[in-house]
């Protein structure tokens, strides 16, 4: 059959097709941030910034709530990465039964597609009423930390797998146990992956809004302790534009937050990058 | 003396039965090359003498096999031990993604060694005696995948010797290499025979007849005829064999 | 079982080795027929011929251990092939000799071709030249099909030919004793007697090297 369009002709309608799709996806993540940094820029200085809540958050900064994103993340970090982690090396190393590997990946795919606030509801009842914990940056990483592991098992064990057997084959012919081989070949060959695992897990924690709003509590005060309430910075910019109280100190939150996630994710693409070219031998 | 004796060795892979009856010696410091088809048993054989094999579930033994007249299947055996006695080098060269002076040091670290000084004077041992020494003394920080592929086998046969084996298993070591570098491995191995009891399973029979002092013919799961290489690449003794080598096989 | 055949270009290539082989082979049969045509009745062109082919079996056996060479050299021939192609490097030259005795036996014919040899002389050797073109025919065939057995009764059948040399040697003797006319050409008969007993010495080779060549030791020494 001859085709309605010359090779040429249709090579070039698609390369422009592609090409705009590009563009594209470039051009919203351009506005987006645009519009936010322009919105909210010129409301962040050292005091916003730096300094505590007043009057519910139409004025003063937003100190203790970047403290209670960085708490929470970092609880729920600390949780998810060995769990999720430790969960991907038995699934890719230790698993014998392809049965409970299945049943293990079916879990996680599934603890992976709930919708964030049923979490947020479950840990209320779970975490903050049933166990006592009350309102705290703890219950609310505790919920975050559920949220991630699935995250960090899916992205470890793709990295996990895409390890050359050639590597175990070489540490086992030279002796090495199954646990020398892990921590001393694997691990080392896996972090790359293993990090951005971790990373993406962390920038959706520090994101979310749903799942936190019913375990952390809405205090505004500096959380000290675990088991202080706290008030994460999504929450603050939910708080602060449903109920209208500033639109513009809103922006400057979602300003900080875009920052603050911007920052995490180049700061660890460039050190991963530079481990696995001196890994590879590409410096 | 015997390094390796098989004794009606028989193997299986589940129902599969994969080495049938295979009674052959190698002798201390002799290079023994074995040759055959795709599939006719001589990678397992290798890969049974340092128990690489027990990594896949459904494989069993039948029979003897000793190195230097102990049982390697037997339940004192122990195999962290018998894989440092018995080195291998892998068909695609296998390097770590750790610096070239790491690499050669992994297998004395994961012994138990933390003398930096012996790891450092084990380390340039081994490369001088793998002949790459002069090629990366100037970089053992740098990663070892940043070397060519003759090198980086080298660097795994360094890698190997550094653990003081009496055996190295070379499963077709030269078949991811050009010519040159195939050269130098197989200078190699006439130097490290020396020193080692080499086994090389390799599909160039040219490459059998130039760096082994004896080659083991195997053709499905069975040992066909193990002769001096100058005899059996002359004038074997089984049909089998000289329709192999001659190609006259199919 | 089925048919078992090394690689094609392998097999095009032994082939056209053999081929060629038989040419050489045919060749030397050739010139050796001509040799006892000549010395029956002695014919300026034949000798040329003889000359001339011993000429075109020079270049045809060079031309073959370079096939042989090339041959070695790209497809690295093992076992039976091996000892085969070596051999046949070896065989080739002593066809190629027998073709250049068999130009030296023309040159001395023409030499005494006009006096009067001993019908008996003649006779004997007539006879030696045929049963030399037997023992060539034999020889060749024997290296071309690993024949041990035949390849032994060659140096057997040698002993018929020392025979019959010793009795022309003799019979020039006496002859030379009793016609003094017959002198000059003593040398050249000698010759020539002596160039074909040359010719089935190198069947004898040819028959030794086959023997060598299956079992890998000197027929007679090692065994």
């Amino acid at each position: 059959m001859k085709s309605f369009l010359s090779p040429g002709t249709s090579h070039k309608i698609m390369n422009s097709v592609l090409i705009f799709s590009g563009v594209l996806t470039i051009s919203v993540l351009v506005i987006i941030l645009a519009f936010i940094l322009i919105e909210g820029l010129p409301a962040i200085d050292l005091e916003f910034i730096f300094g505590g809540v007043k009057d519910q958050g139409r004025s003063g900064g937003i100190f203790p709530v970047i403290v209670s994103s960085l708490y929470v993340t970092l609880i729920s970090v600390l949780i998810a990465a060995p769990l999720g982690v430790g969960a991907a090396i038995y699934v890719v190393e230790y698993a014998e039964n392809r049965k409970l590997v299945n049943i293990i990946r079916f879990g996680a795919e599934t603890l992976a597609s709930i919708p964030s606030i049923v979490f947020g509801l479950f840990g209320f009842a779970f975490f903050v009423m049933f166990l006592k914990m009350g309102w705290s940056v703890f219950s609310a990483g505790l919920v975050l930390a559920i949220m991630a592991i699935p995250t960090i098992f899916q992205v470890v064990e793709v990295s996990l797998r895409s390890v050359p057997s050639t590597y175990k084959e070489g540490s086992y012919g030279l002796g090495a146990t199954k646990w020398q081989t892990i921590c001393n070949v694997i691990l080392p060959a896996a972090i790359p992956g293993i990090v951005t695992g971790i990373i993406l897990a962390m920038t959706r924690a520090i994101s979310e809004a749903a799942a936190v709003m019913y375990t952390v509590g809405s205090s505004v005060s500096m959380p000290i302790s675990m088991f202080d309430p706290g008030r994460p910075l999504p929450l603050h910019l939910y708080i602060l534009a449903t109920e209208g109280i500033s639109l513009q100190n809103a922006f400057a939150t979602a300003a900080v937050l875009v920052i603050i996630v911007m920052v995490i994710t180049f700061l660890t693409n460039y050190f991963t990058q530079r481990y696995q070219n001196k890994m590879m031998g590409n410096l | 003396m015997y390094r390796i004796t098989a004794e009606h060795l028989n193997t299986y892979f589940g129902d599969a039965h994969i080495l049938k009856d295979i009674s052959l010696k190698v002798a201390e410091n002799t290079v023994m090359a074995l040759i055959g088809p795709s599939g006719c048993g001589k990678s397992t054989f290798l890969r049974s003498i340092n128990r690489m094999n027990d990594l896949i579930a459904s494989f069993k033994l039948e029979g003897t096999l000793l190195l230097d007249g102990n049982d390697i299947y037997s339940k004192n055996m122990d195999v962290v031990d018998l894989r440092r006695r018995v080195g291998m080098v892998f068909q695609k060269p296998n390097p770590f993604p750790k610096s070239i002076f790491e690499n050669v040091a992994y297998g004395l670290r994961i012994h138990g060694n933390d003398d930096e000084d012996y790891i450092a004077q084990r380390v340039e041992e081994s490369l001088k005696s793998a002949a790459i020494w002069d090629e990366v003394k100037d970089k053992l920080d740098q990663s070892a995948l940043g070397l060519s592929g003759g090198q980086q086998q080298r660097l795994c046969i360094a890698r190997t010797i550094a653990n003081n084996p009496e055996v190295i298993l070379m499963d077709e070591p030269c078949s991811a290499l050009d010519p040159i570098s195939t050269l130098k491995i197989e200078d190699l191995i006439h130097e490290l025979k020396k020193d080692y009891t080499i086994v090389i399973v390799t599909h160039n029979m040219q490459q059998a007849s130039r760096v082994s002092d004896f080659t083991s013919f195997f053709l499905n799961g069975e040992l066909i005829e193990s002769e001096k290489t100058e005899k059996l690449f002359v004038s074997p003794k089984e049909k089998k064999t000289e329709e192999y080598i001659t190609g006259r096989f199919g | 079982m089925s048919e078992k055949t090394p690689g094609i270009s392998f097999q095009n290539r032994m082939d056209n080795i053999v081929d060629d082989y038989r040419e050489l082979g045919n060749l030397a049969i050739r010139l050796n027929g001509d040799v006892v045509k000549l010395l029956e009745n002695y014919d300026e062109s034949v000798h040329k011929s003889i000359s001339a082919g011993s000429s075109t079996l020079d270049i045809k056996t060079i031309n073959l251990e370079r096939v042989c060479i090339r041959f070695m050299a790209t497809e690295q021939p093992l076992a039976k092939d091996l000892l085969f192609i070596e051999s046949m490097l070896r065989v080739i030259s002593h066809i190629k000799r027998v073709g250049h005795l068999c130009a030296k036996i023309a040159d001395s014919i023409r030499n005494i071709h006009e006096v009067p040899i001993p019908e008996k002389i003649l006779n004997q050797m007539a006879l030696m030249g045929e049963y030399i073109g037997v023992m060539l025919k034999k020889s060749f065939s024997v290296f071309l099909n690993h024949d041990l057995d035949k390849a032994r009764e060659l140096d057997r059948d040698d002993d018929k030919i020392d025979e019959l040399y010793d009795s022309i040697l003799n019979e020039v003797t006496s002859t030379m004793i009793n016609d003094a006319e017959f002198a000059p050409y003593i040398i050249d008969t000698i010759f020539l007697a002596r160039y074909m007993e040359r010719i089935a010495d190198k069947a004898v080779s040819i028959g030794s090297r086959t023997i060598f060549m299956i079992t890998l030791k000197r027929p007679g020494i090692d065994e």
